[in-house]
């Protein structure tokens, strides 16, 4: 290859970078809109786990209890016969007050109530599992209440009110999710005309086993579309060929409702009787409200009901703490990653001199590669799946310095450069594909069958272990452009080629 | 490092390994009736009492201020909260503190009170402190589960492949490899009670895939290295010994990029913290798995190797002189 070839490459592939590392690091106000417009680097649009930009909180109060505040707040003033009824209408329990009518006259009527709330819990615990969240807890708190806590997810950005559209999207879906999931009571279905018969509009029978209808309820989201995917059995088919029938009869509501409690979830709208295995429901709010919903139609169809009602609707406080690690602790973060992206530049430079600048660009490009399909992907970074991106780094250096090594071997035997080349490639090939295959196969069950924290750090590492090893031949094709205007090819490389006496030949 | 036997002293290795074990499950079992849990579990899995005080900014538009008056209350109380966050309400802020259960809940109720009586010093009584006993024994044990099932599913299908790949021996050192370095973190973890949350099942997957990348190191090594005649010719520990050493350092490479991480971690998120033991849990964590599958993989499976191919080389002899005979 020429000089100017190798030069007009060089040059571009060095300006791409530049550009991508320029907009991936670097948030600034958009110049022309007096500040309010404002561009946020890649780095700032990941998403990262609670210990970064901390966890939402809600304390979900059954009806009929109210926090010791709350008690305080609502005492009567001025009138000693209201204020002496008010307090006679609750009981206290440590921090929180029970209504003496809620809570019932039996002697053992607190450890009951302790006992639903316990149950509640374990089925809202159960429903978060399903959520995906890195982490959550789901506590009883005080015996008589709930403490439900989940990351925010928030990115840098959103964290720092920085972007503050995408921040209110984020807790608008928690607030949800906190709301929904803890939707209590059996699941129903229904029609104001042709189920008028029954108490509540219900359609099935008193008697009618609903768990025995459903076999699943999935989150389907295709195009931009979200949808709650129905998966009947036998019995459920059956029923529903019924159901459907009658209410396409019907003069005005042509739609079977699914409610959990008193709170409607779906409805399906119908054209003609139903006579499938499984059916679609479309889900207006989005895909998070759509995720929640098949939580909670799951959990009720599996018998798994909460017991109490905890008002989530009217007045559900979600407080957004703030980051246990310090507010500074997502640049600190970027800071370690950066000092040992930076680290693996200076060994390779003073190992392999300016072979070791092919692998500094094969570094920066695999970092810009992370954080754009971390972005993209929006893949929750904890300090676990830090590791992981720098396993994937390790994993990179490791492929290029044993290709280096094994090339540095070829020279010592006194071949060519060129001839060394080829040979290091030949003897590091199979190894390489071989570990990354592993490496692929592992990160994949990792990302497919886990949940949360781990499943993130699975597909972060199939990410990196797929970018190590197209990097991997890409170094060969770099090190070729940038090499072919030298004229000492070993010195390029740090190498020396061991000059063969005539004996060795 | 250049004669060192890696291969020699197996019973060495196996003893050191075992007694490792057997201390982590002493340590784990004995805490389990006396500290409540096998592994000192973290947060998000631990039960604790919390203070949780409300205030509003008309009184305080600093939490600065606030901080100081509820930390000059628990010392002067004698109690010292783990964790505390905070977070904005609809009158102003919030503040939770968490404490270790063992603290007496007396105590805190008392401190909550004074906290209270400071920050309703005016007319209005617009802050609040109160004391929550919070049970948190609930889920955590999904990840638990999912993890296995993945983990043990990447190191199955590394057997087979290796089984195919390489050799049958090489299969079942890696495999024991992994079984063994994750035994020896699960046991480190007992040990030393760092605080285990869900990030120590991902930790125990970065070990395990750490091992993978250093037995397929190795045993790669190995293989590549049995094509040269003279290679071939030397003894079995030999080979492993000289196997173990082509691919040390980038053994050694992988495991410092994973401790000077660690290291910038705890220095780093420390100074953000303000604690040392905010982030000391989560970053020993990740020294204690990279540790374990260093030293697992680099001194115990070369020398269970060299054991495995014997008994294959044996075998195959018995099998080939039944065959002639």
């Amino acid at each position: 290859m020429g000089k100017i070839k190798s030069a007009v490459i060089t040059a571009i592939l060095v300006a791409a970078i530049v550009v991508m590392a320029f907009f991936a690091t670097v948030s600034f106000g958009v110049p022309g809109s007096n500040g309010v417009e404002r561009y946020n680097s890649f780095m700032s649009a990941i998403r990262l786990g609670g210990d970064f930009t901390g966890r939402a909180s809600a304390v979900l109060y059954p009806e009929g209890v109210i926090s010791a505040a709350d008690f305080e707040a609502g005492k009567p003033e001025n009138d000693e016969d209201k204020l002496s009824n008010y307090k006679d209408k609750y009981k206290q329990f440590g921090s929180v007050y029970i209504e003496k009518e809620v809570l019932g006259e039996e002697e053992d009527a607190a450890e009951k109530f302790k006992a639903k709330v316990k149950n509640d819990a374990e089925v809202i615990s159960a429903r978060f599992d399903q959520k995906g969240y890195s982490d959550y807890s789901v506590a009883v708190s005080d015996g008589f209440t709930l403490r439900v806590e989940v990351p925010t997810g928030f990115t840098y950005a959103e964290y720092k009110d920085l972007s503050s559209s995408t921040r209110s999207e984020v807790t608008t879906d928690i607030s949800r999710s906190i709301q929904y999931l803890a939707y209590n009571g059996e699941l129903s279905l229904r029609n104001s005309e042709v189920g008028k018969v029954n108490n509540s509009n219900i359609l099935t029978p008193i008697t009618a086993d609903l768990t025995t209808y459903f076999k699943s309820f999935q989150k389907i989201s295709a195009a931009g579309n979200h949808a709650v995917k129905v998966n009947l059995t036998s019995v459920g088919r059956e029923q529903f060929k019924t159901m459907s029938a009658a209410v396409v009869q019907a003069e005005n509501d042509k739609a079977i409702d699914f409610y959990v409690g008193e709170a409607e979830l779906l409805s399906l709208s119908l054209d003609a009787a139903i006579d499938e295995k499984s059916f679609y429901i479309t889900v207006p709010n989005g895909e998070s409200v759509a995720q929640d919903f098949a939580i909670v139609l799951n959990s009720v169809a599996n018998g798994k009901s909460v017991m109490l009602d905890y008002n989530t609707d009217d007045n559900l406080d979600v407080i957004y703490m703030s980051a246990p690690m310090g507010g500074l602790s997502a640049i600190f973060l970027m800071v370690t990653l950066f000092i040992i992206v930076a680290a693996a530049i200076v060994y390779s430079i003073v190992k392999y001199k300016k072979l070791g600048l092919v692998n500094t660009m094969m570094i920066v490009i695999y970092a810009l590669t992370m954080i754009t399909a971390c972005m993209i992907l929006e893949i929750e970074v904890t300090i676990a799946g830090a590791f992981t991106l720098v396993l994937g780094l390790a994993l990179v250096c490791g492929s290029n310095f044993a290709l280096f090594e094994a090339v540095r071997r070829e020279t010592k035997k006194g071949k060519t450069m060129q001839s060394s080349v080829k040979s290091g490639y030949k003897a590091t090939l199979f190894g390489i594909l071989e570990l990354h295959a592993v490496f692929v196969v592992a990160a994949i069950m990792l990302a497919l069958i886990c949940v949360g924290e781990l499943a993130a750090c699975g597909l972060i590492f199939f990410i990196a272990t797929v970018a190590s090893y197209v990097l991997f031949w890409f170094t060969r094709f770099m090190w070729y452009v940038i090499s072919s205007p030298v004229r000492d090819k070993f010195k390029f490389g740090g190498f020396t080629r061991e000059e063969l006496n005539d004996e060795q030949v | 490092m250049n004669k060192f036997k890696f291969s020699s002293g197996m019973h060495i290795m196996i003893a050191v390994s075992a007694l490792i074990v057997a201390i982590g499950l002493a340590v784990g079992l004995v805490c389990q009736f006396v500290a409540g849990g096998f592994f000192n579990y973290g947060a998000e899995y631990k039960s604790f009492n919390s203070v949780v005080v409300d205030y509003a900014y008309i009184d305080f538009p600093d939490e600065e201020k606030v901080l100081e008056i509820c930390d000059g209350e628990f010392e002067c109380a004698g109690v010292k909260y783990f964790n505390s966050v905070s977070g904005e309400t609809d009158k102003g802020g919030e503040i939770t503190f968490k404490f270790e259960k063992s603290v007496e809940t007396e105590k805190l109720s008392a401190v909550a009170v004074k906290i209270a009586e400071k920050l309703n010093s005016g007319d209005e009584n617009l802050s609040s402190a109160y004391i929550h006993e919070v049970e948190t024994e609930l889920g955590g044990s999904k990840p638990l589960i999912f993890g296995a099932i993945a983990l043990a599913s990447a190191a199955a299908f590394q057997f087979i492949y290796f089984a195919i790949r390489y050799r049958f021996s090489m299969a079942c050192a890696a495999l024991l490899a992994d079984v063994h370095n994750l035994a020896v973190f699960t046991a480190l973890l007992a040990i030393t009670r760092v605080p285990v949350g869900s990030f120590a099942v991902a930790f125990g997957a970065i070990c395990v895939i750490l091992t993978m990348l250093g037995c397929g190191l190795i045993f790669g090594k190995l293989r590549a290295n049995l094509k040269d005649e003279k290679f071939a010719s030397l003894d079995g520990a030999e080979q492993v010994d000289a196997s173990v050493r082509g691919s040390l350092m980038n053994i050694i490479i992988t495991s410092i990029f994973m401790l000077a991480t660690a290291v910038a971690l705890i220095v780093l998120l420390s100074v953000s913290s303000m604690s040392l033991m905010m982030t000391l849990g989560t970053v020993v964590t990740a020294v204690l798995a990279t540790l374990a599958a260093v030293y697992g993989t680099v001194f115990f499976t070369p020398s269970v190797y060299v054991r495995f191919a014997r008994i294959a080389d044996n075998f195959k002899a018995t099998d080939k002189n039944a065959k002639k005979a």
